[in-house]
């Protein structure tokens, strides 16, 4: 008979997470990980430092040539600070409320006149009394400290808004004098320029051989490498074929990823290598180091971008796209984009050469007013291109989303009508803003696309990196499903925690100023008594997470290597499996539980009053549960036995946790609670061994010869093979009974679930051993006894016949 | 099943949300009008507190000078009564 090895249906499985939940909540209690205040240091000398520091940021502050750089961190010096001080002071006012009991334990003072105390208790209360009198002046200090640095805080946040808007917002109109100036100059500044490149042509040419051809050969031959490089190793992740149908989103970004990076970094390092060579060489003298550098940056960052911007918007490679446009407006926000990063970084290498040859200001107010103008054409033809489809008569945005399109409108005509009223700065400001955090926002917008792709169902487990998982690890459906999920939420909360400080970085908040903001986010906070850190609760999760991971893995393992080469029962291995995994699902869930520093002792109130309710409801659950594990123990039955329970008879099919199902003879399921197996008498006819005891009765004509019965018999019993020889097949003479000589064929069988078949072809044998030797079975028997005296009615019968 | 989880989250909260009262609270038990400063955040600002009057102030942090001259540093969390002028933590 086979066993088939048990199993949890799924609810069961749930349940039992449930109920390892409630167990972590009944029985732990977690310790809160409130941190410890501040220790008492030596309180003067602290308060001492923390003055001569103030005044040394003082002195940062009112400098009024300070960097708003400079100014950020002294923000973040004194918020540091107050908090110190704070401490501090909280310290001392728990040191004077002890100072106090100890001077009120002393008893009070003695009056004038009356007796003096003892010389030790007036000792202890005049230095108990000058601590007192110290503390207090410490404190006086701390509060003093505390106004000066709120003072000097809000010093600061006017400072750098003064500083901020001076450098933005003044104003230089293009008005006749610099109009003049520009023309004047122009020819002169032409000339410099002119005369500070053939200075530089002419000390190339001077050295070409020993000098000039070195840097320049390696760097060829570098260049030549990288292309080499590009060509063969790395073709097959620039690779971008012309395809029928779209690819998968993560793979459309990942080759975006490489067909943006590869090519730039080549660039970059060529030109970089040229820039350093040439340095080394001390081919780039004074002015000429600059306008290079700057030169070979902005062609290495215009081609970033460009490479960028066909990589995502592919033009004639519809299904590489990573956003949803047609083809018209790839093209031509892609020749857009383009020269707007043309326009941007020529405009920052004008800066660069002006700034390196000194030149007047007019030139630098022309050329802002021209760059700024220009991008704000080019942002106004972005903003036309349709990003919808033609028949789209939907909205008036051209397919643009509302919060982009309007926004832009507004900025573009802010920044024209700024460089027509002469505030230059501020335009310039504005448009180098719009780029920026433009691409920052592009690249977020990819990476929340991203993190949607990859949560939804199925999509990491068709990605290479999800086969390769599901190789490795051998992981189901449903659990690549589950990371993939989890991988989403990730990108998306990283994309936010990075992308966020860039722009706010780029908005011309300072580094400093982001960090504070980052650990506010991250950081701690207290609420109440409760000190949450997001960080923490976000470390609670992947603990958890992980080790959750972890427990499945080591069941596995469990599974595969050590309980296979065990000879234990397969429904017992099955239930070791389970309970190995709760187990490991609580440790798991109380390491994680720690790690979040909140205090659970409010919680387990809540859960002993529910565990009253849930006691009583699931007491018989519980009962059939625990039954159910003392079962798969024990084993009193197992898969394949004949039990008799009470009534019902039949073989076990499958031994769930809470309930057994039998199968009757007549084919019907009988569902038996696993309490009921425990709790009551159960009959198994297999448990021991498969043998069973069969009793034939028959009975036999008292004209019979008994022997000769007895011997037909055994024969019969030892003939059939599913008989037993051991206990030896025994006739029983049992008795004589009305009818007949009663006999008994006991035998044992090999297999008792056959015990119907042998009974029956026994009897068939007896039947026909019989015949043969003609000994009859008897009916019931009655002697019947006729008296003599003939009835009238035997009399009128005759009468009746003659006639 | 689903109904059963959103209750017992909610019953979790609860608790936790118990905690979330900031601010300290000061009694004054005096049967007359008392006057403390306090400087919070480096602002110095005068309270006046009725006889039997509560007031709540000092979210995270703060001095107070209480009128019989103790100058004592709050965390912010506590429960404080004015007795006799000055400071008693109340039980």
């Amino acid at each position: 008979m086979n066993h088939t090895h048990t199993e949890f249906p799924p609810s069961i499985r749930r349940f039992g997470k449930f109920f390892s939940a409630l167990v972590i909540l009944f029985f732990f209690h977690i310790p809160s990980f409130a941190q410890e205040a501040a220790p008492v240091t030596e309180n003067r000398s602290v308060l001492q430092s923390a003055v001569a520091e103030l005044e040394q940021l003082r002195g940062v502050v009112e400098n009024p040539d300070s960097s708003d750089a400079a100014l950020a961190s002294a923000k973040v010096e004194f918020v540091k600070l107050s908090k110190s001080i704070f401490d501090l002071a909280l310290a001392v006012s728990a040191h004077l409320t002890k100072v106090d009991g100890q001077i009120a334990s002393l008893g009070p003072a003695p009056e004038t006149g009356a007796l003096p105390e003892a010389s030790a208790i007036s000792e202890a209360r005049v230095k108990l009394q000058q601590e007192k009198a110290e503390a207090l002046v410490t404190l006086k200090e701390a509060e003093a400290l505390a106004v000066t640095l709120s003072n000097m805080l809000s010093d600061i946040a006017r400072l750098r808004s003064e500083n901020f808007t001076n450098r933005i917002f003044t104003r230089q109109p293009i008005s006749r004098t610099v109009i003049d100036d520009l023309v004047g100059e122009y020819s002169k500044e032409l000339e410099r320029i002119e005369f500070t490149f053939s200075n530089w042509v002419r000390l190339l040419k001077r050295d070409v051989s020993s000098r000039t051809l070195p840097p320049l050969l390696i760097s060829l031959v570098l260049a030549g490498l990288i292309l080499l490089a590009r060509r063969t190793v790395l073709a097959p992740l620039t690779q971008r074929a012309l395809l029928d149908n779209p690819k998968p989103y993560l793979s459309r970004v990942f080759s975006a990823l490489w067909t943006t990076l590869i090519p730039s970094l080549s660039v970059a390092v060529s030109l970089g290598v040229l820039y350093f060579t040439f340095l080394s060489y001390s081919l780039l003298p004074f002015r000429v180091k600059e306008i290079f550098g700057a030169t070979l940056a902005s062609l290495a960052l215009m081609a970033f971008v460009l490479f960028l911007s066909s990589a995502i918007l592919a033009p004639g490679k519809r299904y590489w796209r990573l956003f949803e446009i047609p083809e018209k407006a790839a093209l031509r926000l892609n020749i857009l984009v383009s020269a707007v990063a043309f326009v941007y970084f020529g405009d920052y290498l004008f800066a660069e050469i002006r700034e390196a040859m000194s030149s007047p200001v007019s030139f630098s107010i022309i050329a802002n007013s021209i760059s700024t103008l220009i991008l704000a054409v080019f942002f106004a033809l972005i903003l036309l291109t349709k990003l919808d489809n033609e028949d789209d008569i939907s909205g008036s945005t051209n397919g643009w989303a509302h919060w982009i399109y309007w926004p832009m409108w507004v900025a573009i005509i802010v920044v024209v009508g700024a460089v027509m009223t002469g505030y230059i700065s501020f335009a310039r400001f504005l448009t180098s803003q719009i780029v920026i955090t433009g691409g920052i926002i592009v690249a977020m917008y990819i990476c929340f696309l991203s993190s949607r792709e990859v949560s939804h169902h199925g999509a990491l487990g068709e990605s290479a990196f999800g086969v390769y998982l599901t190789h490795r690890f051998k992981f189901g459906m449903a659990t690549i499903d589950q990371l993939g999920l989890l991988l989403g939420i990730f990108i998306f909360l990283t994309t936010l925690l990075v992308g966020i400080p860039m722009i706010l970085l780029q908005w011309g908040f300072q580094q400093d100023d982001v960090q504070s903001w980052f650990t506010n986010t991250l950081g701690e906070f207290t609420i109440g008594d409760t000190r949450i850190s997001s960080a923490n609760i976000f470390l609670a999760i992947m603990v958890f997470i992980i080790g959750v991971f972890l427990t499945r893995i080591f069941q596995r393992w469990l599974g595969s290597s050590v309980l296979s080469r065990t000879r234990i029962d397969s429904g017992l291995k099955n239930s070791i499996g389970a309970g190995v995994g709760y187990i490991g699902f609580i440790i798991t869930a109380l390491l994680a539980l720690s790690y979040t520093g909140i205090d659970l002792s409010s919680l387990t109130l809540i859960a002993g009053a529910l565990s009253v309710g849930i006691g009583f409801g699931l007491q018989n659950v519980v009962n059939n549960f625990v039954s159910g594990i003392i079962l798969l123990v024990e084993r009193p039955i197992r898969v394949g036995d004949w039990v008799v329970v009470g009534n019902t008879e039949g073989f076990v099919k499958k031994i769930s946790v809470r309930a057994t199902q039998l199968e009757t003879f007549d084919r019907q399921s009988i569902v038996v609670p696993n309490a009921e197996l425990i709790n009551t008498t159960v009959g198994n006819w297999m448990l021991k061994d498969k043998t069973g005891r069969l009793i034939v009765e028959i009975g036999v004509s008292y004209s019979a010869n008994e022997e000769e019965v007895r011997d037909i018999l055994l024969k019969i019993a030892q003939d059939d093979a599913r008989i037993a020889t051991e206990p030896a097949p025994h006739i029983h003479f049992k008795d004589f009974g009305d009818n007949a000589l009663i006999f008994e064929i006991r035998v044992f069988l090999k297999d008792v679930s056959e015990i119907v078949h042998v009974a029956g072809d026994m009897r068939f044998r007896i039947r026909k051993e019989f015949r043969n030797v003609g000994i009859e079975i008897p009916f019931p028997q009655r002697d019947i006894h006729v008296h003599n005296s003939v009835t009238p009615a035997v009399k009128r019968s005759q009468k009746g016949r003659s006639k | 099943m689903r109904n059963m989880k959103v209750a017992l989250a909610l019953l979790a909260i609860l608790p936790m949300s118990a905690n979330l009262a900031f601010s300290m609270a000061i009694t004054n038990q005096d049967g007359e009008v008392r006057k403390i400063t306090v400087t919070e955040n480096g602002e110095r600002q005068d309270f006046e507190i009725g006889p039997n009057e509560t007031t709540t102030l000092c979210e995270q942090g703060c001095f107070i000078t209480f009128p019989d001259g103790t100058l004592t540093a709050y965390q912010g969390s506590e429960t404080i009564v004015i007795r006799n002028g000055g400071p008693a933590l109340s039980n």
